[in-house]
């Protein structure tokens, strides 16, 4: 098991407390998980620190996924940064204008704990891979 | 002893979360909590919450009642959700009050249980 200070860093952000609080339960083991209940607060949060994945909801108050998303690919220094949607959406082609945003990937809710982290590490092998 | 909640699959949710009563216990814990802020939501809409912001509140019930089992409640909630995206407020505002008498009845019993196991 990686120590803190190797951990890779996934910041999760959600305006549900229940999917911040079933995906850091996942991921705290291998992974250093940060949460923010909104897209704002992750923006003030990236100031200050960075980190490897992104984990984001699309569907939330104020700024959303899509904005939100825009936003980092602006930003030369959150522009790589991966960025995995969460979306409850299956039919609505959210899927196809998050790729064409930039999102490195999609996981489906309501998604399991295993779910989340068998997504997140094939998706932070893959990054380390492309490095 | 097997949780019981009418109106929710609680075996169907605590195999969402791998079998765990601990952490189900917990997650309907964060299920009552953001149902609260989203059912404040839906109760001011239309006159001072926006189809925008009962959409946001709408899609996030649905996902969470679905992570918890319960299905009819998400089920229900994904109906407002797309009617409220296709525009079809008449759809919304036949149905709104409904979906929050789900809402409430839900929070009532899920803290109820939650309460139990404290």
């Amino acid at each position: 098991m990686a120590d803190a200070a190797s951990k890779k860093k996934i910041l999760l952000v959600d305006d549900s407390e229940l999917t911040l609080r079933i995906g850091k339960t996942a991921l705290s083991a291998l992974y250093a998980v940060y949460t923010k209940p909104s897209a704002e607060l992750m923006f003030s949060f990236l100031a200050k620190n960075s980190v490897d994945l992104i984990l984001l909801d699309i569907e939330m108050p104020e700024t959303d996924g899509f904005t939100a998303i825009e936003r980092l690919k602006a930003n030369p220094d959150t522009a790589g940064i991966p960025v995995i949607f969460l979306s409850g959406n299956t039919d609505d082609g959210s899927d196809t204008r998050g790729f064409e945003l930039g999102a490195a990937s999609f996981i489906m809710k309501p998604f399991t704990p295993n779910q989340l982290l068998e997504h997140v590490a094939s998706h932070l092998c893959a990054a380390f891979k492309v490095k | 002893m097997a949780l019981t909640i009418e109106g929710i699959d609680t075996e169907l949710g605590m195999n969402m979360l791998g079998g765990d009563e601990k952490m189900y216990l917990l997650v309907l814990g964060s299920f009552c909590s953001d149902t609260e802020k989203w059912a404040k939501v839906v109760a001011a809409y239309p006159e001072k919450s926006s189809l925008k912001g009962l959409i946001t509140a709408v899609h996030g019930f649905k996902s969470a009642a679905l992570n918890v089992g319960a299905a009819d409640a998400g089920n229900f909630a994904k109906a407002i959700e797309l009617a409220a995206k296709s525009g079809d407020t008449a759809f919304v505002s036949a149905n709104r009050e409904r979906l929050l008498q789900i809402m409430r009845v839900l929070l009532s019993r899920c803290r109820a249980v939650a309460a139990e196991h404290s």
